[in-house]
């Protein structure tokens, strides 16, 4: 019986566990964020954090980590979603970059100044780190 | 005027640098600008045998940001068309090009972000996004329009930092003649409001707002008073808003407010009730009880079909209501 429990702990623990892990450099104001504060973030309601441009970086929409990440940060649909950047164009707000590579990401996260993005888990590229994402 | 018009037009067909999204514009290669639209075409058939059909809006837009400076320009037809049948028949046509919006926004700090120019006034939810595709239905409640200008010419501060705290606070200072009174429901040249929006969670949010105008109208100062409230959960919507209007000595709109529900049958598929109920001073007082039941089809994300049913207190008043609208 108590194997049983610990199985379903571990898998409970698997299947809620983030596949990703939400990178940023030096330059990024911040050590850790909220749920709440990285999904301000990525629909551009912060645009700024202590004086810095932040640039929230997302990947290609049929990748299943954007939503993964969607769904878990976000908590919206991809319909929710695309009706939020709808009424956002009519305020002249535009989503978040897309990039269609985990490699373009990393690139383009190692050399401009504020950007954010999440990354399959356990990627490790020197001068970038991840950032704590608190519930 | 026409003729920036018709550049925007062009470009817009003809131009895209990155993937195009139906619905979000298009973004100008090698530039940081972006041009879109909208468009809606609607019809009334009203119980005392009053019919239109009219090209309601037809509007392009642009912006772009560079930096800290951003711009939003919005211009477009309205009322393009219009074809009424009753007791006289009639259609008229009208090539106006006027200007929407048009505003550069600075964000000085992380919190504070100026707006200087024409933009929609930051009162109650509804006037915030007021175009057809966004609404819930094809009418616009009264509230939305008998209470404040849902235009300003002029500045706005807004205070707002969602890293940090759940309430935004915004100023607005209009001390001038329209930029263009097209589109305003009420000709201003002064015009100061102040608005508090707090955010209860990510479903629940409420917005206060006091205000005073100048109405070129007939030369009279207005204060006014509005309170909204929106409730947004995945299978429905509530919004409500309740404002008051007077001048020196009087009310001039005791009272207006509505209350509504839309409900997402499916993704495609929207209900809409709303009831509302207004008194306004028209040299004798008026006050009507309005109910709306509506439908909303999307069969894409940005087309809409909508149609409604308005049932008046004025029952030659009563009406079918249907539009279709698109964004670009």
């Amino acid at each position: 019986m108590k194997h049983i429990f610990l199985i379903l702990f571990i898998l409970f623990n698997t299947l809620h566990a983030n596949s990703f892990d939400v990178l940023v450099n030096d330059s990024f104001p911040l050590k850790s964020l909220s749920k709440k504060q990285l999904k301000s973030i990525y629909l551009k309601k912060v645009t700024y954090i202590s004086g810095v441009k932040i640039f929230a970086i997302n990947i290609s929409s049929s990748n299943h980590l954007r939503r993964e990440f969607e769904k878990m940060v976000l908590v919206m649909n991809p319909q929710n979603l695309k009706n939020y950047w709808q009424k956002a164009h009519y305020k002249g707000i535009r989503p978040p970059k897309v990039l269609k590579s985990n490699k373009n990401i990393l690139s383009y996260l190692s050399s401009v100044e504020g950007a954010i993005a999440y990354v399959p888990k356990g990627i490790a590229i020197e001068n970038l780190h991840v950032l704590k994402v608190e519930d | 005027m026409r003729l920036f018009f018709l550049i925007l037009l062009f470009l817009n067909i003809n131009l895209a640098a990155d993937e195009y999204n139906f619905g979000e514009g298009i973004n100008i290669p090698h530039t940081p600008i972006y041009v879109g639209g909208y468009a809606t075409l609607d019809y009334v058939s009203r119980a005392d045998n009053y019919n239109r059909f009219r090209v309601d809006e037809l509007s392009i837009l642009s912006y772009g940001s560079n930096d800290r400076f951003s711009y939003m320009a919005d211009f477009g037809l309205r009322d393009s068309y219009i074809k009424e049948w009753g007791s006289d028949d009639s259609s008229t046509t009208d090539s106006t090009i006027s200007i929407e919006r048009l505003y550069i926004d600075y964000q000085v700090n992380d919190s504070i972000r100026v707006r200087a120019g024409k933009f929609n006034t930051p009162a109650g939810y509804w006037n915030m996004e007021p175009i057809n595709i966004f609404r819930e239905t094809s009418s616009i409640p009264y509230t939305a329009f008998l209470v404040f200008p849902r235009f300003t010419s002029g500045l706005e501060v807004k205070y707002a930092n969602s890293l940090y705290s759940d309430t935004e606070y915004s100023v607005v200072i209009q001390h001038n003649e329209d930029l263009d009174d097209t589109y305003n429901n009420i000709a201003i040249d002064k015009h100061y409001l102040a608005s508090i929006e707090h955010f209860f969670s990510d479903s629940l949010k409420s917005k206060a707002n006091i205000g005073y105008f100048f109405s070129t109208i007939d030369n009279r100062d207005y204060y006014y008073a509005l309170l909204a409230l929106s409730y947004e959960a995945p299978k429905y919507k509530i919004f409500a808003e309740a404002g008051s209007r007077r001048n020196e000595t009087e009310f001039s709109v005791p009272y207006s407010f509505y209350l509504q529900g839309s409900w997402h049958l499916t993704q495609e598929h929207d209900l809409v009730t709303r009831i509302e109920a207004y008194k306004i001073d028209e040299g004798a007082f008026r006050e009507e009880v309005v109910g709306v039941l509506g439908y909303t089809y999307r069969p894409v994300s940005p087309f809409t079909f909508k149609i409604e049913y308005r049932d008046h207190s004025y029952q030659n008043e009563n009406q079918i209501r249907t539009s279709v609208s698109v964004m670009f």
